[in-house]
């Protein structure tokens, strides 16, 4: 059977045919044996479908669905949560950039001769590796000495 | 004298759903209870019988209980519901193949002589576990529209409304799906209609 009578069978099983379409098919399923029994055929797959679905997810669906829905009661408030916060963020990021444009500004306007413009703009000094432990160092014997009335005081 | 009975009509889908969307919760229920035969045939339709069925099942009354406000009705409740269950149902056999999980793979005929004892009350367990096993063979987009159309009973036009779809492309795919149907139940259809000239 062609996809077209194959699909005029299937409409006429469903009774979606006009009575004229009917009619017609009907006609040519008298003249056609081959067609008759390709149409009883698919008519006997088609009593076979017919009922076969499956009706319930099993006993306690309903529950456990309930019960899932009221555990993502809390999940929406954490959403809701999320979402503030997201809001807040878009709020108030703006305002952060602004923030540090302007500082950076003001660093790269006051800063002192010879520094790179990034450092310039971050605002802070370059420091080498042995001069942060110099320093480090220095701080370390200051407090092991004691303060300067200390040192005074002792000598 | 009797009182005459007060007939309590069950309140309608819409009724049902201006009270979840006041916060009446226990309305819900019976929407699950009145809509869960239709997307259970769909999603075990779709999948079979394995966990991540029911897990599609929950999923699909969650996600419309999320969306119930944007309901706004134009489709009947059961097309809409049936529809997210194809969608959801779609998904997950995408992630089943990605997880390269496969239907158990028993032949037709194995089940039919499986199940072939001749007992009316296993009659229509077998036939639908035929008709299942039958079904997880097709592809996808056949196997959707032969499960609504043959199986479900949805005419071609709300078949089309549910799978977004003309409703050429359905009854074309029905035709296909079909005809491999009827290839993989030949058969069954015999036995079957012995059974029935016998009684």
């Amino acid at each position: 059977m062609n996809e077209r009578d194959h699909i005029l069978a299937l409409r006429s099983i469903a009774g979606e045919l006009s009575a004229e379409e009917s009619a017609e098919f009907s006609r040519r399923r008298e003249k056609d044996p081959a067609l008759d029994r390709a149409c009883r055929e698919l008519e006997g797959t088609t009593r076979l479908l017919a009922g076969t679905g499956h009706e319930s997810f099993g006993v306690s669906f309903a529950d456990r669905l309930m019960e899932r829905l009221d555990d993502r009661g809390s999940v929406a408030a954490d959403g809701d949560f999320a979402a503030m916060m997201t809001r807040l963020f878009a709020r108030l990021a703006p305002i952060g950039v602004a923030a540090a444009v302007i500082l950076g500004g003001y660093n790269l306007v006051t800063a002192e001769e010879g520094l790179t413009p990034l450092e310039a703009t971050i605002g802070l000094e370059p420091v080498d590796i042995a001069e942060s432990y110099s320093m480090m160092l220095d701080e370390v014997t200051y407090e092991s000495l004691g303060t300067t009335d200390q040192l005074v005081e002792t000598e | 004298m009797q009182r005459p009975r007060q007939i309590v009509e069950a309140p309608s889908d819409r009724e049902l759903i201006e009270r979840i969307v006041r916060g009446e919760k226990r309305a819900y229920r019976t929407i699950v209870e009145r809509y869960e035969p239709a997307v259970a045939a769909t999603v075990r339709g779709m999948l079979g019988s394995g966990a991540d069925a029911d897990d599609v099942g929950q999923e699909v009354f969650i996600r419309f209980y999320r969306s119930i406000e944007k309901f706004r009705g134009d489709a009947a409740l059961k097309t809409y519901l049936t529809r997210i269950a194809i969608n959801l149902s779609l998904n997950a056999l995408k992630r089943r193949k990605r997880g390269a999980t496969r239907f158990v793979d028993e032949s037709v005929e194995e089940l039919r002589l499986q199940g072939s004892d001749g007992r009316d009350d296993h009659d229509v367990a077998e036939r639908q576990r035929l008709v299942h096993h039958a079904l997880a063979r097709l592809d996808e987009k056949h196997r959707a529209v032969v499960l609504l159309r043959m199986i479900e009973g949805y005419s071609t036009a709300e078949t089309a409304e549910i799978l977004e779809m003309p409703q050429g492309t359905v009854l074309s795919r029905l035709s296909r799906g079909m005809k491999k149907m009827e290839e993989i139940l030949r058969p069954y259809v015999g036995d079957q209609q012995k059974k029935e000239v016998k009684r």
